[in-house]
């Protein structure tokens, strides 16, 4: 999928455990490791809302598209 | 893999049909177990067997010997094993929502299998009718003999029932799809 989860990056950045941000923002750290493995089909907008705000970071910055080799961007 | 079992939406109705649940678990095996006595009574009894299928044939039965009677019996454990089939996937099925399997492609599974197996017993046992009543008038002398096709309301009711159940458990896979769907958005 060319869409990208760059949640790894941004804990990364903010020196953030999963399990700490799964207790901050309400959800399983099973989801939240689903989540940074991209294996989900899809984010609520209110637990993007909560990540962003526990983050202190935009959608962009955990979301990205990166086209699939050969696709039309 | 997301788990679809532990969701407060499941835990609520855990908690609102368990009970049920159980009952129903519970239910299934004391039914298949009850049917089997009441067959196992039934064809040991040549009185009862002699005086039901006079009744139903219309005719006037000579005592059905014990190899004939032996015989319905055995045809009668077709459809009783399919009821038992039956049984143990609803025994299967409620055991499932016990522990919160509700919306899931294998309950659905489940529920289909019991449909298929329910009116499988129903139309075995429509269709053993017309055999049983040539085991139970074989012995009789000829012109005495009978077969007979016995169609009642019941049945239809059972094969409606079982029918519904069976387009309701498609229905069913359809909504586990949908929910396995909405667990993997986070």
């Amino acid at each position: 999928m060319p869409i990208v989860v760059n949640l790894d990056v941004m804990l990364a950045r903010r020196k953030m455990r999963s399990r700490e941000l799964a207790e901050r923002i309400g959800i399983t750290e099973q989801n939240v490791s689903l989540l940074k493995s991209g294996k989900v089909k899809g984010i609520r907008f209110d637990t993007l809302e909560a990540i962003c705000r526990v983050l202190d970071c935009q959608p962009g910055d955990i979301l990205e598209f990166r086209p699939e080799p050969g696709e039309t961007p | 893999m997301i788990d679809v079992t532990s969701r407060p939406s499941v835990d609520a109705l855990r908690a609102r049909i368990g009970w049920l649940c159980q009952t129903l678990r519970f239910a299934a095996p004391a039914y298949a177990l009850w049917v089997f006595v009441l067959l196992a009574l039934h064809w040991s009894n040549p009185t009862d067997v002699t005086r039901a299928y006079s009744h139903w044939l219309k005719a006037d039965l000579v005592e059905v010997p014990a190899v004939q009677r032996a015989g319905g019996f055995l045809v009668h454990m077709i459809p009783w094993g399919l009821t038992v089939l039956a049984c143990w996937n609803l025994w299967r099925l409620f055991s499932g929502f016990l522990t919160g399997r509700v919306f899931t492609l294998d309950a659905a599974l489940t529920l289909r299998r019991l449909a298929l197996a329910g009116f499988a017993a129903v139309v075995v046992d429509m269709a053993a009718r017309p055999l049983l009543s040539i085991l139970v008038s074989i012995h009789m002398p000829p012109g005495g003999r009978h077969i007979g096709f016995f169609f009642q309301p019941n049945d239809m009711l059972n094969l409606m029932f079982l029918g519904g159940l069976f387009a309701l458990a498609q229905v069913f896979k359809v909504a586990a799809e949908i929910a396995e769907d909405n667990a993997a958005i986070v």
